[in-house]
């Protein structure tokens, strides 16, 4: 299986046609990639390529977030011997102009409407490709490949000095994906969610050449926010991630505000020191309530990036995931060292892959040497000659020991303090220890210079007192070697760090800024812009002009905050605080008082609609359908007399469909059930009202195991409730729903919500309109047994097509009408 | 009821750039967005605002306001069950709209 350049590894899809290579749900629908059909757009792609005269060396330019189309472009580029330059989507326009003047691309690709500061480059919206590549052909472009040919420039996050572009080979990369492969035993079922962007090499090899090699899946997801990512675990059963520690701490913190607020905090603690002592199936077991919400099939999370704090860790262990520390850089294409699935350890970064070769250089550096190491920076000849010995390893500048053959580090050798005594302090040791004072929101320790050498001091983030940090930071000396002391704090004056690419601490910066204030003395005079407060911040980035000061008195319309401005507002603090609030909330005499009630009220530990897998497993459905037979076919029987008239209009539909049908009586659920034809039952759900099912557990079970039945949310938010339906289409089944929404209280139809009109215009899917005649009354509204007998005439019409480009709102009507003219 | 709305179009695409196009995704319907240039999207939150001021109530959300075009390629908008007529130009770095009230 091992590929030395990309014609062998696209080549290779063939082995997995029909497989699902990405998935992806630009709105409601799920679009699906299959192998076959990805291998097809690739060659399209790199024929599209050379159309434009892109070639052997040309460097092709990508800022875009991650989709099939990303990929597409990146396996077409190197199908022609171009070289694909990706940078992150969220880069400012210093940095991407900045990338695009070193690397002079022959072709810019950018998603639509952002990045016009490169305007001045050919460039194409990524998400037009598709289009401009359909006229191609379907065949592997006449290039020939070798795997040296260079693939990438991967510039390095800006934590040391200026980026540099890391030129990558086919073979750095594809040789770094199959050794991680080999350690990693990737399956064919393995389901990804990328969560990291693809322009980072980490996510890049480990989140997409590792997948593709061996016939798993890949999610790609519109949004990051951890709302997004939560209900994308659930929906696509999520098995494996790859994710920053930051992530990780982000998702415990929701896992345990969600156990606060049901009152169990102090079972979940209780139980997670138990389970030390259990094995993992029985841990997950015990952990079910926190697996459903993960999607029930995560099983394994690989962290890079930064050190994850060990007690995060052992919490993820503790509920049943596995969680595997691995250590790279970009120059080595990226991954060095990894856990084994076998013999984890939290406190390790791994051992070695098995084509990688490390040493411990004199200073404790860590050297490397092996298929996946870069060979120079671009156009960047003394850093090229400096990163490597002599001898030819390449210096990774990060310090630590090798025991066993398993790698502990300690820190970059840049950020050691090396103290007055000679002796070195690695920040990264001291944070792991003040990581687990709760006071302190986020602690990064720099050095300071002083007369003969450096300091310790910590820059922490806290809502605490000064006096209270005082003594957080006393007891943290406590459990510290008495060389690494804090001797001084300082208190961040922004709500965040200046974060790098990946999301980690630009230590860096911090270590900047607190030498200034250091040397400075009055220290207020160089404080970064910023009160410290994220809203504040959050309605700076969105004024014209940065007034002096924001009262919490304010209301948005005096801060010249537009609709368009608190529009930007919503999705700033959804994007940087995680925290969803509705954007009707948001009005012109809004206060900044307000708003702060409303953030503080906002999503973060919300939990989403449970809708679980099983009423769809086969097993349930063949004892659900037989028992549903039995039971609810008597009782129809007993109560209603039924006619079926137009079952003919579904001869010729075939697959998903849905069913729409008007709500007259609680009744009609199961009689439009039994109107249908057995092939169409077989895989039909329906949708019950959320509130109701949550309200009745005997009657949620019934429904859920006798028609496949799932939530529907009656109020805000819907979407998630459309998008579940999609997943359901998706998965071939059909869907049956009432539009009304509610109970009809005298038998008309009453006016439907227009997300079945949503539906309808983006699945592409026929909606088959259903009536019941003479239902109304059988169990009026309240009841809780029959009331009479009825005689019962279903009509179901003829299946209707809407295409994409239809006015929803419109076609609600249209549905309405065709239900009503029954 | 008559409503007008002026957009300044760089100011409306740094709008954009700021959220990493996420506002397009609140204020737009996927179908509305279909092949527009920015300074067409621009032009349909010109229509949008001007149809908030026209209209006798306030919408809850920006995607309860939908606009289509006809056959011919006017425009129009709805809320609910409400029509307006709209009418939108460009010109150098601005959009401006109109929005009216149909009575039935």
């Amino acid at each position: 299986m091992t590929n030395d350049h990309f014609g062998d590894f696209v080549a290779s899809f063939q082995k997995h046609e029909e497989r699902s290579a990405m998935t992806v749900r630009p709105f409601l629908k799920v679009e699906r990639l299959r192998y076959g059909e990805l291998q097809r757009r690739v060659y399209q792609t790199a024929q599209y390529l050379s159309a434009r005269e892109i070639g052997s060396g040309d460097r092709v330019m990508v800022v875009a977030n991650n989709s099939p189309q990303w990929v597409q472009l990146f396996l077409g580029a190197q199908l022609v011997g171009a070289i694909l330059v990706p940078t992150d989507s969220t880069a400012s326009s210093a940095t991407t102009l900045g990338f695009a003047k070193d690397t002079e691309p022959k072709l810019v690709f950018r998603n639509k409407h952002l990045h016009s500061e490169l305007d001045a480059y050919p460039v194409e919206d990524l998400e037009d490709l598709a289009e401009q590549i359909d006229e191609h052909p379907a065949t592997p472009p006449n290039v020939k490949l070798s795997g040296a040919q260079a693939g990438l420039i991967v510039f390095t996050s800006g934590t040391t000095a200026d980026p540099k572009g890391v030129v990558l080979t086919q073979r750095n990369v594809l040789a770094n994906a199959e050794s991680a492969l080999r350690l990693l035993h990737v399956g064919p079922d393995w389901r990804f969610l990328s969560v990291l962007p693809l322009s980072h090499m980490y996510e890049l090899t480990g989140g997409l050449l590792a997948p593709l090699s061996n016939g798993a899946s890949i999610f790609y997801v519109p949004s990051s926010s951890p709302s997004a990512l939560l209900r994308a675990l659930q929906e696509y059963h999520v098995t494996t991630i790859l994710a920053i520690p930051q992530l990780l701490v982000l998702l415990l913190e929701r896992i345990r505000a969600a156990a606060a607020e049901e009152g169990k905090a102090k079972t979940l603690a209780t139980s997670l020191r138990l389970s030390a002592a259990l094995p993992v199936p029985l841990r997950r077991l015990l952990f079910r309530d926190i697996h459903s919400q993960l999607g029930g099939q995560l099983h394994l999370v690989v962290t890079g990036g930064a050190p994850i704090p060990i007690e995060v860790g052992a919490v993820w262990e503790r509920l049943g995931v596995k969680l595997l520390q691995g250590y790279g850089l970009t120059e080595t294409a990226p991954i060095l060292t990894m856990n084994p699935l076998h013999g984890r350890r939290l406190d390790s970064a791994g051992i070695p892959l098995d084509n990688v070769q490390l040493r411990i250089g004199d200073n404790g550096e860590i050297q490397a040497k092996g298929p996946s190491v870069f060979r120079e920076y671009w156009r960047n000849p003394t850093a090229s000659s400096e990163a490597f010995t002599s001898d030819g390893w390449f210096k990774t500048g990060d310090v630590g020991h090798l025991q066993h053959g398993w790698l502990y580090i300690q820190g970059r050798l840049k950020f050691a303090i090396v103290l007055s005594s000679g002796l070195k302090v690695f920040p990264e040791d001291v944070e792991l220890v003040a990581g687990r004072y709760s006071l302190l929101r986020s602690v990064c320790i720099v050095g300071v210079r002083r007369a003969g050498g450096e300091e310790v001091v910590a820059v922490v983030i806290s809502d605490g007192s000064d006096r209270e940090i005082d003594r957080a930071i006393s007891d943290i000396n406590v459990h510290l070697e008495s060389f690494q002391h804090i001797v001084e704090w300082r208190r961040w004056p922004e709500a965040l760090f200046p974060l790098t690419r990946l999301r980690k601490i630009d230590r860096g910066k911090v270590q900047d800024w607190a030498n200034t204030m250091a040397a400075d003395e009055n220290p207020r005079a160089s404080a970064p812009r910023g009160r410290g407060d994220p809203i504040v911040d959050v309605i700076l980035q969105c004024m014209d002009e940065p007034r002096g000061e924001i009262e919490d008195a304010d209301r948005l319309s005096d801060l010249g905050l537009d609709s368009l401005r608190r529009l930007t507002t919503v999705a700033l603090i959804e994007d940087e605080l995680g925290i969803t609030i509705k954007e009707e909330d948001l009005t012109t005499s809004t206060t900044v008082a307000r708003l702060r009630e409303l953030v503080a009220a906002g999503s973060p530990a919300e939990r989403p609609t449970r809708r679980p897998s099983w009423p769809f497993r086969q097993w349930v459905r063949l004892f659900g359908d037989a028992t549903r037979d039995v039971l609810v076919r008597g009782i129809v029987a007993i109560w209603v007399r039924m006619t079926v008239e137009g079952r003919e209009n579904l001869n010729d539909l075939d697959g998903p469909a849905l069913y729409i049908f008007n709500h007259s009586d609680d009744f009609d659920g199961p009689v439009v059930y039994q109107a249908l034809p057995r092939r169409i039952r077989r895989r039909l759900a329906v949708a019950a009202a959320d509130d109701v099912m949550r309200a009745h557990k005997v009657l949620a079970f019934i429904v859920r195991f006798c028609f496949a039945g799932f939530n529907l949310r009656r109020a805000e938010p819907y979407m998630p409730g459309l998008e579940y339906i999609g997943t359901l289409v998706d998965h071939g089944w059909c869907v049956a729903l009432a539009p009304e929404g509610r109970l009809s209280t005298d038998g008309m139809l009453q006016p439907f919500k227009s997300g079945i009109g949503l539906l309808a215009v983006n699945l592409g899917v026929p909606v088959v309109p259903v009536k019941t005649i003479g239902l109304f009354g059988t169990v009026p509204l309240h009841a809780k047994w029959p009331k009479r007998h009825s005689t019962v005439t279903v009509r179901i019409g003829e299946p209707m097509r809407f295409d994409g480009h239809m006015d929803y709102e419109k076609v609600t009507e249209q549905l309405h009408k065709a239900v009503q003219d029954l | 009821m008559l409503g007008i709305d002026l957009v300044f179009i760089p100011e409306f695409r740094e709008r954009v750039e700021i959220s990493g196009g996420e506002i397009l995704r609140r204020a737009f319907q996927p179908s509305e967005m279909n092949g527009q240039q920015l300074e067409h999207l621009a032009g349909l939150w010109a229509a949008k605002e001007a149809v908030v001021k026209a209209a006798p109530i306030v919408p809850t959300k920006w995607t309860d306001i939908v606009i289509t075009h006809d056959d011919s390629g006017r425009p129009s908008a709805r809320l609910r069950s409400m029509e307006f007529a709209i009418s939108i130009s460009h010109h150098g770095d601005y959009a401006v709209a109109v929005a009216m009230r149909k009575h039935e």
